[in-house]
Order: C-alpha cells, then sequence, then structure tokens
C-alpha cells in the first residue's frame, strides 16, 4: 500500500508531499487522478499556484497518453 | 466514550453514518447523508453512484473512496460480519 502508484507520480513531479492527502481523499490511482480539477485539489489542499500548475499540466499529459494509447 | 480508533476500512462495523464517514475520512458529508435519509448503515448500504451526485458529492476521489467503502461493507454484509441494527 505504501508504493502507491499516485505516490510514485507525485514523486517524479516533485510533489509527493501531497501524496497522503490525494489518497486520503480517494485519489490513488492514475484513473481517478485523470479527473483532477480545481475542485479536487481545493478539497485535496494543494494552495500553492505552482503546484496547482504543475498538477494540472500532468493530468493533462495523463489524459494525452491515454489519447495516445487508445487511439 | 472509547471508540475503536484502530478501525480501519475494512473492519466494518460502524455504529452510525457519521461514524462510517470520520473512519474514512469523509465526515464532511454527515450531515448530507443524514437530511437525505441515509441517517442508518441500511439505508447507505443501497447508495449508489448516481446517489452520490444527486447529494452533491461530485469529486471523482470523494465518490471512489465512498464507493469502495460501501463495497467492503456489504461484502462484510454478506458475510455475516455485522451485526443487524
Amino acid at each position: 500500500m505504501c508504493a502507491n502508484i499516485v505516490y510514485e507520480w507525485l514523486k517524479t513531479l516533485k510533489l509527493s508531499q501531497y501524496a497522503e492527502s490525494f489518497v486520503d481523499n480517494g485519489y490513488d490511482d492514475l484513473e481517478v487522478c485523470k479527473q483532477i480539477g480545481d475542485p479536487d485539489l481545493d478539497a485535496i489542499g494543494v494552495s500553492l499556484l505552482q503546484h496547482r500548475r504543475r498538477i494540472h499540466e500532468a493530468v493533462q499529459r495523463l489524459k494525452e497518453e491515454d489519447e495516445t494509447t487508445a487511439g | 466514550n472509547l471508540l475503536d480508533e484502530h478501525s480501519p476500512l475494512g473492519n466494518g462495523v460502524y455504529r452510525s453514518v457519521g461514524e462510517w464517514l470520520e473512519a474514512i475520512k469523509m465526515g464532511r458529508y454527515t450531515e448530507i447523508f443524514m437530511e437525505n435519509g441515509y441517517s442508518s448503515m441500511d439505508a447507505v448500504a443501497q447508495v449508489t453512484l448516481e446517489d452520490l451526485r444527486r447529494l452533491g458529492i461530485s469529486l471523482a476521489g470523494h465518490q471512489k473512496k465512498i464507493m469502495s467503502s460501501l463495497q467492503e461493507i456489504k461484502v462484510q454484509l454478506v458475510n455475516g460480519m455485522m451485526m443487524p441494527l
């Protein structure tokens, strides 16, 4: 349970300090992380603008990877 | 008042909806559940994803967390591990 995929993902973004809060709020796999928007980040408690931007960009990349494999 | 602090998601013996939601860190929704008639664990066990949306629980992570916890509770109900209310 500790080496969670979301933890690994956040680690690559250098935002692993949020991992526990992500998992506590139910964002415990990349499928659900793809649906993250501003309300989700509010609930998780990511308030720093640059951190929010970094996560938004990473979510966008997750979605794009999806389209590539599906397409 | 000795609440079982060791109860993880899998324990399943929750005495109230509030206690269950607190245990999965979704305590902020207790009032919404109570106000909409999901005031016992029996009632809550029937909740669907559509119901959550109707209640205004729109965050994907929170929906996931509540539904997967309900899934575990239902499995335990089937296994007869939960005392009837």
